[in-house]
């Protein structure tokens, strides 16, 4: 099922993601140590904007892509649905 | 096996294939077992998990060595509350050792432990499997019923990792080393119970919450879970890290 393009998230981590030499199934088993919940073929269809992830799991993906930046000291950085979207009222504080 | 990480496998497929790190289901267990000691404010307990295979009971982990010992009193007598509660599945709480009459035979044998009360909640372990985390307390007030709520989310929490740390005879994917992901995975996970105990939320909750203390900071979700386990363990030392 095709999505909107307008997530600016998932825009930034298409463009950066080729920066970060992962495959699918690198990046789904680091998004998996830090908690993800999603299979491998749904971070492949999100990755190609075929499918939609929670904002959690969306994040758990840019923070792997992320840890993989520090790993690889590249000062580059997805952004959080946090920090795109203020005010969203989803925190469980 | 042709699978690799980035093959058609899925996340079972790949949990089963993690388990070949010989030293995997300790480094997973003393995680389960650091969250376990960390619950409540109140005085230290002894807790441990029992696996009873075809008849077999073993203690997997214990927190301590004593722990250990008062699960073998109740393996030795084939009965006793950790027996019971993974045998029949259902939790035994020994409020009262002293007064207790149907377990004074055990509360006799335990005597010198100062041992003044036990909980024992079923852990679901698998087929085949039956599994108990265990808990000895010194006082008779430490196993109150906020106490036994946070066993009860505990022991649905290291579900997971439990069965995984039990199948560990399975052979290893050539070339692919898996161990540091789910090491950092069962690092994750046992925060994440911790974090669900102490603040009474779901593990989405929980898990957001360590990945925004990750973002804020520019740091790894890893390193905030270490965090809220070395918290959680003060003042219960044991095997880790």
């Amino acid at each position: 099922m095709p999505r909107d393009d307008e997530d600016p998230q998932l825009r930034e981590l298409q463009r950066v993601l080729p920066l970060a030499k992962l495959t699918v199934g690198e990046l789904w088993l680091k998004y998996f140590a830090l908690g993800g919940s999603a299979g491998r073929f749904e971070i492949e269809a999100y990755l190609s904007s075929a499918h939609l992830l929670p904002p959690l799991e969306r994040d758990l993906v840019a923070q792997a892509v992320n840890e993989h930046f520090m790993d690889l000291s590249v000062d580059v950085r997805v952004p959080y649905s946090s920090s795109l979207e203020p005010g969203e009222g989803e925190s469980p504080k | 096996m042709t699978g690799t990480a980035s093959g058609a496998m899925n996340q079972e497929q790949l949990q089963d294939l993690l388990l070949a790190s010989p030293g995997f289901s300790n480094f997973m267990l003393e995680l389960a077992m650091a969250a376990a000691a960390g619950l409540g404010t109140g005085p230290p307990v002894l807790c441990s998990i029992t696996v009873e295979r075809e008849g077999f009971p073993v203690t997997v982990a214990s927190s301590d060595a004593a722990a250990m010992v008062l699960d073998e009193r109740q393996y030795f007598f084939n009965e006793g509350p950790c027996l019971t509660a993974l045998r029949q599945h259902r939790r035994v709480l020994i409020p009262d050792l002293a007064s207790s009459r149907k377990w004074a035979r055990y509360a006799w044998e335990i005597r010198s432990s100062g041992v003044a009360a036990i909980l024992a909640v079923p852990v679901e372990a698998g087929k085949g499997t039956a599994a108990a985390l265990n808990y000895y307390a010194f006082d008779t007030s430490t196993i109150d019923d906020a106490f036994i709520l946070a066993v009860e989310t505990l022991s649905t929490a290291i579900s997971r990792i439990l069965q995984l740390a039990l199948r560990f005879h399975l052979p290893s994917p050539e070339g692919t080393d898996f161990g540091p992901a789910l090491r950092s995975r069962a690092l994750i996970d046992a925060a994440v119970a911790v974090i669900m105990i102490q603040g009474r939320c779901s593990r989405a909750q929980a898990l957001q919450m360590l990945q925004q203390a990750a973002s804020n900071e520019n740091s790894r979700i890893r390193d905030q879970a270490i965090r809220i386990l070395n918290q959680a363990r003060r003042g219960h030392p044991g095997p880790m890290m």
